[in-house]
């Protein structure tokens, strides 16, 4: 077992046959490939991220498709924790583990990665996340919204490449990484959020060779 | 006379002429209270009589649209607004279609490549009078640079926008706390 990914993710996940196993259930999830993987990293990792993007600066994003809180790509990160994560997400060995489940040929070193911060009332529209290179989309969820709290992650079916309508959605789970294959017809928007519960999580893309 | 008869005075018309062409990006009118009360009240009698049809494609709006009030399509070929429209615009301007839209909860115009407005006039009247900014819904104007412009909401109000080259619109998601209330307003063209 790889030390490196065992010192961030629960050996349950990494085993050969839970390899197989999430590979099924990715490419078998409809209405397009995604997982939904619970409790995914360990518990005194997440326990430092959420603490560690506490010391970040949200900017407002507002136009006619979103309304929420977003930091910049982490790329210029100087948190050490922050740093960790994403190095460790563009590692050679996370990125195997990604290429196993979703049989994608994806390229380590290059990641997008941020956070976002939706409060009540804050919303994003359907979209595909359609943009050069982009290969896998995912979120680590440092929340939980319940039904009643709105903030689903919804998947939407499509018809003659159109998006038309919600048949999945994922409520944010604390310590959840969601993720799913981005194509032309990987349509998908945030429910609004109703309330006082924030929905903090981390979000970007992987990318293909 | 159905028109709020300050709006028919030669020397406020010159103002509301001049107020038009001030903002140079975007020359726009908004007048308050601009039918008489009485002519007001049975156009929302009349809406109210009316049948929406949900209109939706997710990836560009989510809305209910019904067909142009009866009162507002007499009123819209009366001299009477003729005079006006040339007077607020200078030169003879007359309504080409339009519809009444009606945005509730979860409802939205989003901005698209394959529904890019050419240039032309917006004609705007207003019918929501119970509405808070806080509830989204505005009508949000996009020139092609610069800031956008949210032009006010408000019930017996009259909105003309001339849209130059590159200036697009949209209607920000409404949300959760407009409860069951809903904003309701004539949007056409003026050529």
């Amino acid at each position: 077992m790889n030390d490196s990914l065992s010192s961030w993710i629960p050996s349950s996940y990494l085993k050969e046959t839970s390899l197989v196993a999430l590979k099924k259930s990715f490419q078998n999830n409809t209405p397009f490939p995604h997982l939904n993987l619970q409790n995914f990293f360990r518990e005194e990792k997440i326990k430092k991220i959420g603490e560690a993007l506490h010391q970040e600066t949200f900017f407002p994003k507002n136009s006619d498709l979103f309304q929420f809180h977003q930091t910049n790509d982490f790329k210029g990160s100087r948190n050490k924790v922050i740093i960790g994560l994403r190095t460790f997400l563009c590692s050679p060995e996370f990125v195997d583990f990604m290429q196993k489940i979703t049989g994608l040929t994806l390229r380590s070193t290059i990641i997008d990665l941020h956070a976002t911060l939706y409060r009540d009332t804050d919303y994003l529209l359907c979209h595909d996340d359609q943009l050069e290179g982009r290969k896998i989309a995912f979120m680590i969820y440092l929340s939980m919204l319940t039904k009643k709290d709105g903030g689903s992650l919804q998947l939407l079916s499509s018809k003659n490449k159109k998006p038309d309508s919600v048949v999945k959605e994922i409520y944010p789970c604390y310590n959840s990484f969601v993720f799913f294959k981005v194509s032309p017809t990987s349509f998908h928007a945030v429910d609004e959020v109703i309330g006082n519960i924030p929905r903090l999580a981390m979000g970007g893309w992987l990318h293909g060779r | 006379m159905v028109v709020n008869p300050q709006y028919l005075d030669k020397e406020n018309l010159a103002q509301i002429q001049s107020l038009f062409k001030q903002n140079k990006e975007l020359p726009s009118i908004h007048l308050h209270s601009f039918f008489e009360l009485n002519f007001y009240g049975k156009i929302l009698e009349e809406i109210s009589s009316l049948s929406f049809k949900k209109e939706k494609d997710p990836l560009t709006h989510s809305y209910s649209a019904a067909n142009i009030p009866r009162l507002l399509s007499s009123f819209f070929s009366s001299s009477e607004f003729k005079d006006f429209l040339f007077s607020v615009g200078g030169k003879r301007l007359s309504v080409i279609g339009g519809r009444l839209f009606s945005f509730s909860w979860k409802e939205y115009t989003v901005l698209h490549d394959t529904n890019v407005d050419k240039p032309g006039y917006d004609l705007i009247i207003d019918c929501t009078d119970d509405w808070d900014d806080s509830f989204g819904g505005s009508l949000i104007y996009v020139p092609g640079t610069g800031e956008y412009t949210s032009i006010p909401y408000r019930g017996n109000s009259l909105t003309i926008v001339q849209r130059k080259k590159g200036v697009q619109k949209f209607i920000k998601y409404v949300n959760t706390h407009a409860g069951k209330k809903k904003r309701i307003f004539f949007l056409g063209n003026l050529k």
